[in-house]
C-alpha cells in the first residue's frame, strides 16, 4: 500500500487550492440575485430623503395604479399584524417600517410589491409621503446635550438620546495610578463611521406555500441559523418549517449578521401573497441604511514613569449606534470585546468607560472584520504608546518592548479580566524589526530630516481576541455562542462534512476540509463541506468575529475524533485484535508494533455499513457541538513606511509588513490571502474611507463615487511573514486570522505619518488620513505654502 | 448640506431704479433660473415654484416664498423660499439678502448673500456639484437681474431666466468639471 502523507491527503499546513474558487471564477457562483422562481414578485423600498422628520400621512393611490405593482405596505398594515416594530440583536426595538417618524435618511417608509423590478420601483415613485422636517441631531456630543431633540420618543421610557454606560476595569485604582504618575498623555482620536460595503449587497427571496405552511428563505446571511430562529421569535414562523439557506455569499464583513426590515417585509410579503418575493438592495441602500461600523469617539490616557513602563490606561469613549441600537454584539457585552485595549502589554490597572446614544443615523455598528470593537481597541492602545514614546523620547519599538507581556507570562491575566491563551510577543517584534530593517531606516529617517524631507515608521503591535464564545458568558439573544460540525464518511470512503458557520468568501469549502483530511486520513478532494442550509447543517451561531476557525474548526476536530474512535473499533475488528492493541498512527489504523498489520478509514468505513462488529451500531458518522474553553488570542506585528511630499501632502506607502501569528496555520495561501484582504480594507479605513454626514443629516457617501474603495493602482504592496504560536486549548491549536490584518493595520499607517511629522509637533491625525489633512497641516506648521 | 454665496455687483442706475426692482418678487423671481412665482398670498407672501437639476436628479420645489425684511429707507431686503419635493426627493430653503450702496458715479452697488440649505436625495448625492451648481445659478441670476433691469429701463422684452427651464444639465456638467479642476489648485478651503 503507498505512504498516506500530509501532503497527498492535503492536510493541515497545505496550501491547498480553493475548492469554491472553480465556481467562482467562472462566474459560476449561486447569489441571491441569481435565484429566480417561478411568479416571483419583486419590493422596492420607498426610503426616507430626511434625517428626521414626523410622517403626516402615506398616500399610496397612485403607486397602486402603476402596471404590474400588487401592493403597497406601509407601517399601518403591519401593525395590524402586530409586526410593525422588531427586536434588534442588541436588545433594542427597531420600526420595520417608519410610521410616526423617520429617525435617519434613508429609513424604510413604504414597500412596494410588483410583477417585476421595473413596477416596483416605478411604484416607489409615485408613493406619496408628507414629511414635516424635525431638527436632526448629527453629532454625538451633541446627542448628550439636555436640550437635544429626543430621538427615540416612541419608546415610553427614554427621556434622552442616552443609551448605556458600560464600564470595565478599576476606577479608583487607576486614578490613583494616574495621580502618582512620573508621565501621563491623553489622547483624543476618532475612530470614524465606515461601511463594510460588501461585494454583494443584501437581500432575500422568501417561497412561502400556503398549502403545506412551509416557508423557504433565501437570505444574505452570516448566521443562517441564528436568522431562522429570530424570524421564528419576531413573525412567529415555525422553526420547523422554516429553512434559511444561504447560498454563496459575496462578502459579509459583518454586514450580514443583522436582521434587516427587508427580510422581514419580504417574509411578510410573501405569507400574505402566497408567492415568492424577492428584495435586493442597490448600492446606494446598502450603504446609507444596512449597519455600518465603527463611530468610537475616545480619549485615552497612559500613566507610565519617566523610563517608559506603563502603569495604567484610561479610556472614555462615546459611540454613535444611530437612530436604533441595532449593534451586533453578544447580548451581555454592549461595547463588545472592547476592555481588550490594554493591548499587548502589561500594566497594574486600568479603566474603560462606553457611553452611547441615539443620533439621526443609520442603525448599526457591526463588527466589521473584527471582533466585537476589537478594532477600535486596538487602535486606541497603539495610538496611545505611539503618543507616549514621543513624550518620552523613547522610541515606539522599544517602548512596547519594555512593556510586553512576557512569554513566560502566558496564560496571562489582563487587568480587565481576560485570559491571553499563548504568545511570544518579543520574538514576532523581532522579526518584524529585522526584516523591514528597522535600525537602518531610522537612521534614514534622521538624514532626511535634515534635508528637510518627511519620512515615517509606524509599528502596530496588535493583540485580538477572537472565537466569541464560552457559553457561560457570550450568546446572542439568549442562543449560546457555541457551533456544530456533523461529518458523514461514506461507504466508499468519502465524506461529507456540514456546519453551522457559514463562508462569505473565507474559502471554508477547502480548509474545514483540510482538518477532517488531516484527522482522518481521507484525501481534502473527497470531502465536500456543506453550509448555510438550516434543513441540513447542524446549529451554529454564524461566521464573524473570527470565530469560524476558533469555534467550529474545534467542532470539526471533535467530531473528527468521534469518528476515528468508532473506525477505530471497526479496525481491531477486522485486524482481529483488540481495540487496545490498534493504533492511529500515519493517517491509519494500525496493529501496535506491527507495521504492515493496517487498515485505512475507507476500509473502516466501507465496513461500517457491511461488516460492522457484532453489538456495534452500523454507519460511521459524527457530529459535536463545541463550546470553546476561553477566546483565542491571535496578534501581529505590523510595521509600515511612509514617504509623504512636503510640498503637496502626496504620501506613498513605501513598505509595509504583516508578520501574524494566528497558531496553528490550516491552509497559508488561505491565510496569505486573508490577509492580503484584510491589509486592503484596513489602508482603506485609514486612508481614504468615511461615512460622513451633514448637518441637516444627509449621509454624504451614499455611492462608490464618494465612499472609496482602493483598486489594485491604490493598494501598496503587502510584505507577510509569521511566527506560529500554537493556542493551547484548542482541539488543533488554530486562532483565527481573518481580522487581524484589518484590526492590526489602520494604526500602522496612521502612527507612520505621525511620525513623519512628529518633529512638527503633530500628535495626531484622525483617519481617513489623506494628503489634504496632511498639507493641511504642513502648511500650518510653515512647510508647505 | 448648506451652502453659502456672497457677491457683490455694479448695476449703471440709479439706487432707487434698482431699489423698486429688487423690491418687487414678482420682478425678481424670473431672474432665478428655474423659478416661478405662482400666486400672491398677502403683501408678503408668494407661493412659487423652482426646478433644479443636478446630475441625474431633478427636482420641482413647490413652497412659499416670504420677505421677512425690508428696508426701503437702508435698502435692504431679506427672503425666504422654503419649498419641498413633492415625490419627497429633498427640501430646499433659501435665503437670500440684498442690498444696496450708491456708488460715487452714480451708480448701484448691489451685495447679496444667499443661503441655501438642501435636504434629501439633491444633497446626498449632489454633494460635490452642489456649490458649482448654485454659483452658476447666482451668477446666471447677476447676469438676469441686470439685463431684465436694463430691459425695464429702454422698454425692451429679454428671455426670462427660467424659460430656459432651470440651469441645464450639460452647463452644469461644464461648470463642475472647470469647478473641479480649479479646486485641485486652490489654497484656502475644500
Amino acid at each position: 500500500m503507498s505512504e498516506i502523507t500530509q501532503v497527498s491527503l492535503g492536510g493541515m499546513g497545505q496550501s491547498v487550492r480553493r475548492k469554491e474558487d472553480i465556481r467562482f471564477i467562472q462566474g459560476k457562483g449561486n447569489y441571491i440575485e441569481d435565484i429566480y422562481l417561478p411568479n416571483m414578485l419583486y419590493g422596492c423600498f420607498v426610503r426616507s430623503p430626511f434625517a428626521h422628520a414626523k410622517i403626516n400621512g402615506i398616500n399610496s393611490a397612485e403607486a397602486l395604479k402603476v402596471p404590474g405593482v400588487v401592493a403597497v405596505l406601509t407601517a399601518k398594515e403591519l401593525a395590524a399584524h402586530n409586526l410593525a416594530w422588531m427586536p434588534t440583536l442588541a436588545g433594542d426595538t427597531q420600526a420595520v417600517l417608519a410610521g410616526e417618524k423617520a429617525v435617519f435618511q434613508g429609513q424604510e417608509v413604504a414597500y412596494v410589491i410588483a410583477e417585476n423590478q421595473y413596477a416596483a420601483a416605478d411604484g416607489a415613485e409615485m408613493v406619496e409621503v408628507d414629511y414635516e422636517e424635525l431638527a436632526p441631531v448629527v453629532d454625538p456630543h451633541q446627542a448628550m446635550d439636555k436640550n437635544a431633540p429626543l430621538i427615540r420618543d416612541d419608546k415610553k421610557d427614554q427621556k434622552n438620546n442616552h443609551i448605556f454606560t458600560w464600564e470595565a476595569g478599576d476606577k479608583a485604582a487607576t486614578d490613583a495610578l494616574f495621580k502618582n504618575a512620573d508621565v501621563v498623555i491623553s489622547q483624543k482620536t476618532e475612530f470614524q463611521r465606515v461601511h463594510p460595503a460588501p461585494m454583494e449587497t443584501c437581500g432575500c427571496v422568501v417561497n412561502h406555500n400556503k398549502i403545506t405552511g412551509q416557508t423557504d428563505i433565501y437570505l444574505t446571511s452570516q448566521a443562517p441559523h441564528a436568522h431562522r430562529t429570530v424570524f421564528a421569535l419576531v413573525a412567529g414562523l415555525a422553526e420547523h418549517k422554516t429553512r434559511v439557506i444561504a447560498p454563496d455569499i459575496g462578502g459579509g464583513f459583518g454586514n450580514k449578521v443583522p436582521v434587516y426590515p427587508g427580510y422581514v417585509l419580504t417574509a411578510a410579503a410573501s405569507i400574505v401573497l402566497g408567492r415568492p418575493v424577492k428584495w435586493i438592495e442597490t448600492r446606494t441602500e446598502n450603504l446609507q441604511s444596512t449597519g455600518f461600523a465603527r463611530d468610537y469617539h475616545t480619549q485615552a490616557e497612559l500613566a507610565a514613569t519617566k523610563d517608559g513602563k506603563i502603569l495604567a490606561m484610561r479610556v472614555n469613549t462615546l459611540a454613535d449606534h444611530g437612530a436604533f441600537n441595532a449593534q451586533a454584539n453578544p447580548t451581555k457585552w454592549p461595547a463588545g470585546l472592547y476592555s481588550i485595549c490594554t493591548g499587548s502589554y502589561t500594566m497594574d490597572n486600568a479603566y474603560v468607560k462606553v457611553d452611547a446614544v441615539y443620533t439621526n443615523k443609520a442603525p448599526g455598528g457591526v463588527a466589521y472584520r473584527c471582533s466585537f470593537r476589537v478594532t477600535e481597541a486596538a487602535y486606541v492602545i497603539e495610538r496611545a504608546v505611539d503618543q507616549l514614546a514621543t513624550k518620552l523620547k523613547m522610541d515606539p519599538a522599544a517602548l512596547r518592548e519594555k512593556n510586553f507581556i512576557k512569554s513566560s507570562q502566558f496564560p496571562y491575566k489582563t487587568v480587565t479580566g481576560w485570559e491571553y491563551d499563548s504568545g511570544d510577543y518579543h520574538k514576532t517584534m523581532k522579526l518584524a524589526l529585522d526584516k523591514i530593517g528597522y535600525a537602518e531606516l531610522r537612521k534614514e529617517q534622521a538624514e532626511k530630516r535634515k534635508k528637510g524631507e518627511l519620512m515615517g515608521i509606524g509599528i502596530s503591535f496588535f493583540t485580538e481576541i477572537v472565537g466569541a464564545g464560552p457559553r457561560k458568558q457570550f450568546d446572542i439573544l439568549g442562543l449560546s455562542m457555541n457551533d456544530g460540525a456533523e461529518i458523514r464518511v461514506h461507504p466508499t470512503g468519502s465524506a461529507t462534512v456540514r456546519l453551522g458557520v457559514k463562508s462569505q468568501g473565507q474559502g471554508h469549502e477547502t480548509t474545514f476540509g483540510q482538518i477532517v483530511a488531516e484527522e482522518l486520513g481521507i484525501p481534502v478532494e473527497k470531502i465536500t463541506v456543506e453550509e448555510g442550509d438550516t434543513d441540513t447543517a447542524p446549529y451554529g451561531l454564524g461566521t464573524y468575529g473570527s470565530r469560524s476557525t476558533p469555534v467550529a474548526g474545534g467542532a470539526t476536530a471533535l467530531a473528527a475524533r468521534k469518528v476515528r474512535e468508532k473506525a477505530k473499533k471497526i479496525a481491531a475488528h477486522l485486524l482481529e485484535v483488540s481495540e487496545q492493541d490498534v493504533e492511529w498512527k500515519n493517517y491509519k489504523f494500525q496493529v501496535k508494533g506491527v507495521p504492515g498489520k493496517v487498515k485505512t478509514m475507507a476500509e473502516c468505513a466501507f465496513a461500517a455499513y457491511t461488516n460492522a462488529p457484532d453489538g456495534q451500531e452500523a454507519g460511521l458518522e459524527a457530529t459535536f457541538y463545541y463550546d470553546p474553553p476561553n477566546f483565542t488570542f491571535p496578534y501581529g506585528a505590523y510595521i509600515c513606511v511612509v514617504d509623504i511630499d512636503n510640498k503637496s501632502g502626496q504620501f506613498k506607502i513605501r513598505r509595509f509588513l504583516a508578520v501574524d501569528d494566528c497558531g496553528t496555520i490550516i491552509n497559508p495561501m488561505v491565510v496569505e490571502g486573508q490577509i492580503h484582504g484584510g491589509l486592503t480594507e484596513g489602508f482603506a479605513i485609514a486612508t481614504m474611507q468615511e461615512i460622513r454626514y451633514d448637518a441637516e443629516g444627509n449621509n454624504l457617501n451614499g455611492s462608490f463615487m464618494d465612499y472609496l474603495l482602493p483598486t489594485a493602482v491604490e493598494t501598496p504592496h503587502w510584505e507577510t511573514d509569521k511566527t506560529i504560536t500554537p493556542s493551547p486549548h484548542h482541539p488543533i491549536g488554530a486562532k483565527g486570522v481573518g481580522e487581524s490584518p484589518n484590526v492590526g493595520s489602520p494604526q500602522a499607517i496612521v502612527n507612520s505619518v505621525v511620525d513623519a511629522l512628529s518633529h512638527l509637533g503633530v500628535t495626531n491625525i484622525d483617519m481617513p488620513v489623506t494628503p489634504w489633512k496632511i498639507w493641511q497641516i504642513l502648511k500650518e506648521k510653515g512647510v508647505a505654502e | 448640506m448648506k451652502v453659502t454665496l456672497k457677491n457683490s455687483f455694479t448695476i449703471n442706475e440709479p439706487i432707487a431704479r434698482v431699489w423698486q426692482f429688487l423690491s418687487d418678487p414678482h420682478k425678481v423671481a424670473p431672474c432665478m433660473p428655474g423659478a416661478q412665482i405662482l400666486e400672491q398670498v398677502d403683501e408678503k407672501t408668494f407661493k412659487g415654484a423652482m426646478k433644479m437639476k443636478l446630475g441625474p436628479f431633478s427636482s420641482q420645489f413647490e413652497g412659499e416664498v416670504v420677505i421677512e425684511h425690508m428696508d426701503g429707507a437702508a435698502h435692504e431686503i431679506r427672503m425666504v423660499g422654503k419649498g419641498k419635493d413633492p415625490k419627497g426627493s429633498g427640501n430646499a430653503t433659501m435665503t437670500i439678502f440684498g442690498s444696496l450702496k450708491t456708488l460715487p458715479d452714480g451708480g448701484t452697488e448691489m451685495t447679496s448673500q444667499s443661503d441655501l440649505v438642501i435636504s434629501g436625495k439633491i444633497a446626498q448625492f449632489g454633494s460635490r456639484m452642489i456649490e458649482d451648481v448654485s454659483k452658476t445659478m447666482f451668477n446666471k441670476f447677476t447676469e438676469s437681474f441686470s439685463a431684465h433691469l436694463a430691459a425695464e429701463s429702454t422698454g425692451q422684452n429679454v428671455a426670462h431666466a427660467n424659460e430656459a427651464d432651470a440651469v441645464s444639465v450639460t452647463e452644469v456638467a461644464g461648470v463642475v468639471v472647470k469647478g473641479m479642476v480649479r479646486r485641485m489648485f486652490k489654497k484656502d478651503s475644500e
